[in-house]
């Protein structure tokens, strides 16, 4: 702990922190362009200059590329710094276009500051500027090379810390040149964060250009909720309009970056054909009529049928006071449910991985990001969950080995081990990398169900093998990841996945276990909803009239049901049925009552990320109809109102609690810490959790007691050995991509254009089997009712026997959850005519 | 389409060292000789031959001043740009060469015969000022020297027209 004097001020830090970070622990903010936390040092800007007057070496230095040593003197404020600084920065700004009144960044501009702070007012170069021609960079991120100050930071974030290779820096001298070969879109899905990382405005918001300076927003720190990772964002919303989201730091997740469908998902909060109103049988009304006739027709069917009848369903997307109140409502009321809308066999995956997830095992991002071998299994991470390609680039760039297990065509923007197996052997792959890793270690320490276990791994390592590589890699580790996916893997496998973390969790190697669950709050809906039943199970029930009645709180793959001419018919056979949403979908046009409820950024709430942390998000704006929206069909209303119009949503949970006969307080900041209080005293777990709901920027760590008390489970051994590879049959297999799947990003107008075209994806073996050429356009018949266009897609790097096609939410899936569906090559169409 | 030929030498050259990124600016130099300059196309090429994104050829084709991305003419002068030309007469040979051939730097003449690039130092600072042509290097120029230069290049070159 080197101890050093900063303008008169003594701090002691860390062996090899570096000044600029001692200096800003003391409260100092030294000038910086290139110096990024995220990406260390390299002195390009020369702007953050300080004078050592004590020290191995005095006089100017660059204070982000000094370690602070013990017993320097430093000083940041005295002449010679001042005047380098000073200069630095006039130099700096020589070329610059000063056009900050029409430049988005302005207001939030690191050149701004410095230049202000550095002393630099008056212009003396009287020169002509470079100018340069500015490229398309995509619909997202706006280019303006002139104002570049040439700080590095975008390509050295792009290139080096994304992995990504299409943005460059051209040119010599005063001709240098961030961009592109050519004009085009980003290749990156991380593209985004070049807004945040450039000091000035070179890369700026492209949807969000012109609509309002930092001072006109509402601003508030927020939670991504776009996957199960929980990323810190910080949204900004203006005139009722949600218009733009940065990304926050959290040095527990997504450290200082987020992904684009993060970035720019948030549009459904602002699209015009939101559903604002409440509406009984589709007639737009007053609360007050769909409130009473909401109650009426639950006691109407409370009345003359079973309460188990009436079915609740609630989805990943909710918040955990949405979750708690609906399982406690359903209990109170011998409802069935909560039932958890989400994809086929997810939510049983979800519950195993919480069942397996042993508190000492649980790995943050930054746990990822340090790791050296990190083993993902049934995971694709670019497509489910973004942000963690970013923390596993940066393992891979510290030297980690990272191998993927997993049927789809994974692609990383770096270098891999992809393994590409079927579900029902992945198990056995993982089984056999981890018991080669083991042998000859010493197990004698192991209880009789954790030889159990290993003796059935080596069972399963008999079925597979393995390149050595990984092996010895694994062997060598000291602080292994294991990565297990809940959507492309058998039911067991999450559990196999935390049993194997655990049996190489050792005295000199400890193991970190980290799943990617489906949605925003998978681990809040997991917990809370009933366990024996599912989405399609729930359909089955409303077909056999054990349902009449269906209460769906922000639902996610049933929303879509109607979308599908099988389907269309199921929810004919209900009596009632209740939709809460802030969505538009078929199930919420069909519903006999509708009750348009808020978004995240309107009611807040909390959402527990796949590793257990809670973070809670507070209310950032009222919401309304957005004053672009009501401005557009005329002059302002003449009659003066207090209500703010299309603001009649309420948080889903309120109707839930009204109906349970919860008393809350009418105003709206109360009512948010009531409905706290009681989700948090009603489920004992939870109480790591604070009363006032405010999690803090890190968010609070909830650990699940462990329901196995540290044994080990006992696996059945369901490997199915049925599918040989003679079948003709193909599985075909909705998946996650980066944008265009999940729900609420898939609906954001700023993302339609990045959106790719459905592509069936297949290996070329299977490819050359029924005569298909890459490009082909291709339909696929699901069933007499459903036919699929598409286009194919030869991958060499996946297994062979499946299609995967993108899990969009408009698809017309005949079968509950988008479960996979075994097609024929007789099911598989060219465009004209038969293959055959 | 690189001609199949060039294409071969360059796979062979490649071929000889452990990674063919080492030899990305003498393929680009070969590309260029073949060429004239470096089109799009050749970056392209040249990414792929030696398995690098297209943009981190870009880089090192527009860092170099002996790499061209746009046609230039049959002779290239390169007039040293460096504080001991600018001592010893480097502005008046830049303005003679420029009035002479009627162009202006970084221009090629109509003729596509000549063009003016400037280059910094290229060590003939003993002769200063001097010049490069088509990477022969000419010291201690006078306006003298450079009529007789460009008045040699002419006679050699009587029907150059591009």
């Amino acid at each position: 702990m080197p101890t050093l004097t900063i303008d008169s001020r003594q701090i002691s830090v860390p062996g090899n922190t570096k000044v600029i970070d001692a200096a800003e622990r003391l409260g100092i903010m030294i000038p910086r362009f290139c110096y990024h936390p995220a990406l260390g040092a390299v002195g390009a800007c020369r702007v953050c200059a300080v004078n050592v007057k004590e020290g191995p070496m005095t006089g100017i230095q660059m204070s982000c590329m000094l370690d602070a040593g013990d017993g320097m003197v430093i000083s940041t404020h005295d002449k010679d710094a001042v005047d380098f600084r000073m200069a630095v920065i006039e130099w700096l700004m020589m070329n610059h276009p000063h056009d900050c009144p029409v430049c988005d960044e302005g207001g939030h501009c690191l050149l701004q500051d410095m230049t202000v702070s550095g002393g630099h007012g008056m212009r003396r170069y009287p020169g002509p500027k470079r100018t340069h021609q500015d490229q398309y960079l995509g619909p997202l991120v706006q280019h303006e090379m002139n104002r570049c100050i040439q700080c590095y930071r975008c390509v050295r974030y792009y290139r080096e810390y994304t992995g990504y290779k299409d943005l460059g820096v051209l040119g010599i001298g005063s001709r240098v040149y961030f961009g592109r070969t050519g004009d085009g879109r980003l290749e990156s899905p991380f593209a985004g964060n070049l807004i945040d990382i450039c000091p000035t405005g070179v890369f700026t918001d492209k949807p969000a250009r012109f609509k309002g300076r930092k001072w006109d927003f509402e601003r508030a720190a927020t939670v991504c909720t776009h996957c199960s990772l929980g990323c810190s964002t910080i949204t900004s919303s203006r005139y009722r309009e949600i218009i733009r989201q940065e990304a926050g730091i959290s040095p527990d997740t997504n450290d200082c970056f987020i992904c684009d469908r993060g970035r720019y998902g948030f549009g459904y909060a602002n699209l015009p054909d939101r559903p604002r109103q409440y509406r009984v049988n589709g007639n737009p009304c007053s609360r007050q009529t769909a409130w009473a006739k909401a109650l009426d027709l639950l006691d109407t069917t409370a009345n003359t049928n079973n309460p188990s009848t009436v079915a609740l369903l609630v989805s990943a997307r909710c918040t955990l006071e949405t979750l708690v109140t609906a399982k406690h409502l359903c209990h109170r009321k011998g409802w069935h449910g909560p039932v958890w809308d989400a994809p086929s066999g997810n939510d049983i995956k979800s519950r195993n991985a919480l069942d397996a997830l042993a508190p000492e095992l649980v790995a943050t991002m930054k746990d990822v990001r340090e790791s050296d071998f990190i083993l993902a299994i049934g995971t694709d991470p670019v497509n489910e969950a973004p942000v963690l390609t970013l923390a596993l680039r940066q393992a891979q760039r510290n030297g980690a080995h990272i191998t993927v297990i997993d049927p789809r065509p994974v692609s990383l923007p770096f270098d891999f081990e992809h393994l590409p197996t079927s579900p029902e052997e992945m198990g056995d792959q993982l089984a056999a990398i981890v018991c080669a890793a083991l042998g000859g270690t010493d197990l004698s320490h192991l209880s009789p169900a954790g030889k159990a276990f290993y003796d059935d791994l080596v069972l399963r390592n008999a079925a597979a093998t393995v390149p050595d590589e990984i092996v010895v890699a694994l062997k060598k580790s000291r602080h292994p990841v294991i990565v297990c996916g809940t959507h492309m893997v058998n039911e067991d496998l999450p559990v196999l996945a935390g049993e194997c973390a655990r049996m190489i969790n050792q005295p000199e190697r400890s193991a970190g276990l980290f799943y990617v669950l489906p949605g925003a709050n998978g681990f809040g809906a997991a917990m809370f909803t009933e366990t024996h039943t599912n989405a399609g199970l729930l359909l089955d029930k409303i077909k056999s009239n054990d349902i009449k009645t269906l209460i769906a709180i922000e639902p996610e793959g049933c929303a879509h049901v109607h979308s599908s001419p099988a389907m269309a018919g199921i929810l004919k056979s209900l009596d009632c049925l209740l939709v809460m949403d802030y969505l538009e979908s078929p199930l919420s046009r069909a519903a006999d009552v509708f009750i348009p409820t808020a978004t995240v950024f309107e009611s807040g709430g909390i959402f527990i990320n796949q590793n257990g942390t809670g973070r809670s998000m507070q209310p950032l704006y009222m919401g309304g109809t957005p004053i672009f929206q009501t401005g557009r069909t005329g002059p302002p209303p003449r009659l003066f109102e207090s209500d703010i119009p299309g603001a009649e949503h309420v948080p889903a949970w309120l109707p839930l609690a009204d109906w349970m006969g919860l008393s809350l307080s009418p105003d709206n900041s109360k009512r948010r810490l009531e409905i706290l209080k009681y989700t948090i005293e009603n489920e004992p777990w939870l109480s790591a959790l604070p009363i006032s709901g405010d999690t803090g920027e890190t968010g609070i760590k909830l650990r699940i007691p462990n329901r196995r008390l540290n044994e080990f489970a006992s696996l059945p051994h369901t490997r199915n050995n049925a599918g040989n590879s003679n079948s003709p049959e193909i599985s075909l297999y909705t998946v996650e991509q980066t944008f265009g799947t999940e729900l609420l990003s898939s609906g954001s107008p700023a993302l339609d254009e990045v959106i790719p075209q459905i592509r069936a994806a297949m290996h070329p073996a299977d490819a050359e089997f029924l005569n298909l050429a890459d490009g082909e356009n291709l339909t696929l018949v699901l069933d007499e009712n459903h036919e699929l266009p598409c286009n194919v897609k030869i991958e060499t790097d996946m297994a062979q026997g499946f299609i995967f096609i993108p899990r969009r939410p408009d698809l017309p899936w005949p079968v509950p959850g988008f479960a996979p569906i075994p097609l024929h090559p007789d099911q598989i169409r060219r465009e004209k005519g038969d293959l055959r | 389409m690189l001609p199949a030929d060039l294409k071969k030498n360059l796979q062979t050259k490649i071929a000889t060292v452990s990674h063919p990124r080492e030899l990305v600016v003498d393929v680009l130099f070969d590309i260029q000789m073949h060429y004239g300059h470096l089109t799009d196309e050749a970056i392209h090429e040249a990414a792929e031959l030696c398995g690098m994104a297209p943009v981190e050829v870009e880089e090192l084709a527009t860092f170099y001043t002996f790499t061209f991305r746009e046609p230039v003419g049959k002779y290239v002068i390169h007039v040293c740009d460096s504080v001991v030309c600018w001592m010893n007469g480097y502005q008046t040979i830049r303005e003679y060469l420029c009035s002479k051939l009627n162009i202006n730097m970084g221009e090629t003449t109509p003729d596509g015969l000549f063009t003016l690039i400037p280059v910094c130092c290229i060590g003939y600072c003993d002769r200063s000022p001097a010049i490069l042509v088509n990477r022969k290097v000419h010291g201690s120029l006078t306006p003298a020297k450079l009529d007789q230069l460009i008045e040699k290049i002419k006679m050699e070159n009587p029907a150059h027209v591009e």
